[in-house]
């Protein structure tokens, strides 16, 4: 039963969302020597063959039915706005998002790349083009940084480049690249958790973004039935991962002004491995190190962000569990967002939640995070 | 640069799944009788609600005129309460 009055359209910040890359941004940026060892796909009938960093893989293409089309074409087509600032915020505008944080979408093939120097050449470029195209587009938009994460001095000399560009925000992969240390490994990852904590940077994880093999079917944990579910279900945990082992190795502890936002992995997990990581701490106390200066739990609530979008659970995580930094995303302009039903879903999910419920987790909990992107529209009533 | 299929057959291959986008759906959330937003669900492009109206010539029929002009309904929509409806295009 709604206690009080429904505004007729509800204006929410995303935490989750993604702008699609051109073509040709490597050509055009890297001198040919690199750029030609970026990520590159030709298309034959049927299949396509992609080199990446010296390697070579043929691929099936994928079959999205009547009209050959592959997905990544599939979304840039429904919505216009993926690559196209202008077009972007006139769809914003129609479903109700005032402001959203945005990670790239080179793709899987990045995690191919093992160059240090053709890394950091494409990261500084993809930055360059997020800083040009997205940034300078509208304050509304908060791009992502991406950062070479093959040589921690690389990372931590772009984080401090874009910093000054006006980054706010680094892009990491929940799983560091093949041949680097877990996120847990203090000695490695700590100098980069002190750059992204002086520089004002939060630090946002997206989900399904573990390195992959290339030489390996991408994206696919479980074949046969379900699998579709089974490994949509499966990205969801790579965030947790990266979010325990920064709390479990000290990582918040030591940087209490570090922020980490895991986007699209829902949000109801926080308060469950909040209390597993409470119940480990206590329990098992004999064999914990380093030893925290609060309990697990509390340093995920307190520094800790999270991103969902239609997890009908995820407005309870706040309202009932006190996770007070639940997040909502759009995931735009991704086949599992909600472009196209944003204000039916926020309808769904916030019209029986208190209006303080409603302005935490649509506004306020980003807000914390990005308070430079301002308020959105007032609710409008009838 | 290598460009025909045989050339390729050696090279590591990628299976991909056959992708299938979901069914496509236009729907209106109703609460006591009042039409609070519509949705599309795999829509190309979406659609909004532009006006919603109870017919006066078919008995709990939503009528919903669309962003691009055409228009949609349900029948037997519950007035008290709330549904997700689920619209289609209204014949002439």
């Amino acid at each position: 039963m709604s206690a009080q009055k429904i505004p007729n359209k509800i204006w929410a910040n995303s935490g989750d969302s993604h702008f699609v890359e051109p073509d040709d941004l490597f050509d055009n940026a890297l001198p040919k020597a690199l750029a030609d060892r970026m990520p590159k796909s030709q298309k034959f009938e049927g299949y396509e063959i992609v080199t990446v960093d010296g390697l070579e893989f043929r691929r099936s293409m994928p079959k999205p039915g009547k009209d050959g089309q592959s997905m990544g074409d599939i979304v840039s087509q429904r919505a216009p706005g993926a690559n196209n600032p202008e077009l972007r915020l006139k769809d914003l505008d129609e479903e109700g998002i005032w402001a959203e944080v945005t990670f790239p979408s080179i793709g899987i093939w990045a995690s191919s790349i093992q160059s240090r120097d053709l890394m950091d050449a494409g990261v500084k470029a993809l930055n360059d083009w997020a800083h040009d195209y997205i940034m300078k587009a509208s304050p509304r938009l908060v791009p992502t940084a991406s950062l070479s994460l093959l040589d921690i001095d690389d990372a931590i000399r772009e984080v401090e480049r874009v910093a000054e560009l006006g980054f706010r925000a680094a892009f990491l992969p929940t799983a560091p690249p093949k041949g680097q240390r877990p996120y847990n490994d203090i000695d490695t990852w700590d100098p980069l958790w002190t750059a992204l904590e002086k520089n004002n940077m939060v630090l946002a994880f997206h989900i399904g973004t573990e390195p992959v093999d290339a030489s390996k079917r991408t994206g696919v944990v479980f074949g046969g039935p379900g699998g579709a579910v089974l490994n949509y279900t499966y990205t969801t945990f790579g965030g947790q991962i990266a979010t325990m082992q920064l709390i479990t190795s000290g990582a918040l502890d030591r940087h209490p002004n570090l922020r980490v936002l895991v986007s699209e992995g829902g949000a109801t997990w926080g308060p469950f491995i909040g209390d597993r990581m409470n119940e480990g701490y206590r329990q098992h106390g004999i064999y914990v190190r380093p030893e925290l200066s609060k309990p697990p739990k509390q340093f995920l609530y307190e520094q800790v962000y999270a991103s969902f979008q239609h997890d009908e659970s995820a407005v309870a995580a706040m309202q009932h569990m006190g996770w007070n930094n639940v997040m909502w995303g759009s995931d735009y302009p991704h086949l599992e967002g909600t472009y196209g039903h944003t204000q039916k879903t926020l309808h769904e999910l916030f019209d029986d939640a208190p209006e303080a419920v409603r302005k935490r987790i649509t506004v306020g909990a980003f807000n914390d995070l990005f308070p430079e992107v301002g308020p959105p529209p007032a609710d409008e009533f009838i | 640069m290598r460009t025909t299929h045989d050339e390729h057959a050696t090279l590591p291959e990628l299976e991909e799944e056959e992708q299938v986008l979901g069914t496509p759906s236009f729907e209106v959330l109703v609460h006591d009788g009042r039409a609070l937003a519509t949705g599309t669900y795999f829509m190309v492009p979406p659609l909004y609600m532009r006006k919603a109206q109870w017919s006066t010539e078919v008995p709990d029929q939503l009528v919903i005129i669309a962003s691009d002009g055409s228009t949609w309904c349900a029948d037997n929509v519950p007035r008290v309460g709330k549904a997700n409806v689920v619209l289609r295009p209204a014949t002439a």
